[in-house]
């Protein structure tokens, strides 16, 4: 076993050189303190985040806090084991305070998701000024059916799709649809409204309409679209390999990338911290090429 | 909504290094980690206990298997660590290892070994070792499975708020290089002191009023060159 023992002594080891180096950083943090961050962010990065997510956002509701809480009465037995303050009360609010700090910078949790929604704050950001929208506020976790807003009448008429939001953020993107067409609509909504034609551009409009706040909420909802490489052009040119950071950061540590997963590695571009973080990653529905 | 922050892509086969570079990463992004929960803790303090003890040697007094007595077991029935291992790949390994640790039974037998002042790397040794044991893992993957298993049973002990020991019984342990820093402080704080002492010429009438009892400064005052000759000064011959 002793080459096992070698290992502690070199993690051990490593652990003090963390904090040597780390020490530099923060000058004033406390040993305490910055051991915790060690521990926390190596169990995190180990796991994926799956230990944090076992511990749980609210600790104290968990399995694994129920055991913590329930291991209280058995120590408390121990002779020796004096009680300076209450540890295990602590331990139920943990992640919300100290540790849950730490899994925030390695991305693993937010604090607004640690904590909980705020909807005042959310309330607060929707744009106070007609037209503008601010897609953050359309985030409530609620439901709101909009199919589409007749400028005209000034009506949202319900049925359709359904997009996250609430009646503050139907409010703003009823707001972001009217500066969108007002140019549009309004010319030819008072000109030809009783015509054939007027209609026709009514519908138009409310088809711009739609499509823009549709076009925004997906956005937002599906995010940006991954970013494409670029190659130089140039006769003879020899050609570049764009790589991703990914790439790279495996290139740096000399891994081959199809070997990936039968090498371990640790770090928040490993694959396994990566599927943790972006939770759809290995879940994205995939198409069939025709045949 | 708040987002999660962007974080520079790290990769490293050494965990210890990966940690380093997240945690200096995060001081780059401008993060304090001051607010970091900083209550009392347990002390994990390892207890002398006969009963172990005695457990210990009753065990070691059985005696141990005979030089050879491995090569006359019936090669039909092999022991689990001699068949091919349930998980050659070290990423499936560790999962196995990592699920089974962060059950709740599990973390609470693990927290209350590191209150009885179990090391990390004893139980992390103890752990690997019983996976091999069970046939689960092959000794290349066991020793690679033991700094994630020790950062794991670091992190339960912190979420637990338990002062833990990490090898042996170093709770109490000095860090070098404190006692190098205290060490380089005193001296500084020494050496002004002297210098300041040598430099000030200290007289009884220019103490002021207050500093020193009265009492005090009358029979020093009176004294007077009797006490400000030093002890080690060469007397009259």
């Amino acid at each position: 076993m002793g080459f096992l023992k070698k290992i502690v002594k070199k993690v051990k080891k490593g652990i003090k050189k963390i904090g040597s180096g780390v020490k530099k950083v923060f000058k004033k943090l406390k040993k305490s303190k910055l051991l915790k961050t060690i521990a926390i962010v190596g169990a995190a990065l180990v796991t994926g985040g799956a230990a944090v997510g076992a511990f749980g956002g609210s600790l104290a509701s968990s399995t694994i806090g129920q055991a913590l809480i329930a291991s209280k009465n058995f120590i408390m037995g121990i002779p020796g084991v004096s009680f300076v303050a209450k540890p295990f009360e602590y331990a139920g609010t943990m992640l919300g305070t100290g540790a849950g700090k730490v899994t925030d910078f390695l991305g693993v949790t937010t604090e607004a998701g640690r904590l909980g929604p705020d909807l005042a704050t959310q309330l607060a950001n929707v744009g106070p000024t007609a037209g503008q929208i601010n897609m953050d506020a359309m985030n409530f976790g609620q439901t709101a059916e909009i199919t589409s807003y007749d400028p005209l009448t000034g009506q949202l008429t319900g049925g359709g799709f359904t997009v996250p939001g609430s009646a503050a953020g139907q409010e703003a993107m009823k707001k972001a649809a009217e500066t969108a067409i007002t140019g549009a609509s309004t010319g030819a909504a008072t000109s030809t409204a009783a015509s054939t034609v007027g209609s026709f551009a009514r519908e138009v409009a409310t088809g711009v309409a739609t499509s823009v706040a549709t076009g925004a909420a997906m956005q937002y909802i599906q995010g940006e679209p991954d970013p494409v490489g670029a190659v130089g052009a140039g006769l003879g040119e020899e050609r570049g390999i764009s790589l991703t950071p990914l790439e790279v950061a495996y290139a740096q540590s000399g891994v081959d990338m199809r070997d990936i997963y039968s090498q371990l590695t640790f770090g928040t571009a490993d694959p396994g911290f990566l599927a943790s973080r972006y939770g759809d990653l290995y879940q994205q529905p995939t198409f069939s090429l025709g045949g | 909504m708040a987002q999660k922050r962007d974080l520079r892509p790290v990769l490293s086969k050494d965990l210890t290094n990966a940690v380093e570079q997240v945690i200096l990463d995060a001081a780059d992004s401008g993060i304090n980690l001051d607010d970091i929960d900083d209550s009392p803790r347990i002390r994990g303090k390892l207890r002398k206990d006969d009963t172990a003890l005695n457990n210990l040697v009753a065990i070691k007094s059985q005696g141990g298997p005979i030089p050879g007595q491995s090569l006359t077991n019936d090669p039909e029935q092999p022991y689990p660590w001699e068949t091919p291992p349930e998980f050659a790949n070290p990423r499936e390994a560790l999962n196995d290892i990592l699920s089974s640790l962060l059950q709740p039974d599990a973390v609470k037998e693990i927290i209350n070994s590191l209150v009885n002042g179990a090391s990390v790397g004893d139980l992390a040794m103890a752990i690997v070792y019983a996976k091999f044991v069970e046939g689960k893992i092959n000794p290349d993957v066991m020793m690679l499975s033991m700094e994630p298993v020790m950062y794991l049973l670091m992190a339960i002990g912190e979420e637990a708020n338990i002062e833990y020991n990490i090898d042996n019984d170093d709770i109490d342990e000095e860090d070098e290089e404190e006692v190098q820093e205290k060490l380089d402080e005193f001296k500084n704080v020494f050496q002004e002191l002297k210098s300041g002492v040598m430099d000030k010429d200290i007289k009884p009438e220019k103490i002021k009023e207050g500093a020193v009892d009265k009492g005090l400064l009358d029979r020093v005052k009176e004294a007077g060159p009797q006490i400000r000759e030093s002890l080690l000064a060469k007397g009259e011959e």
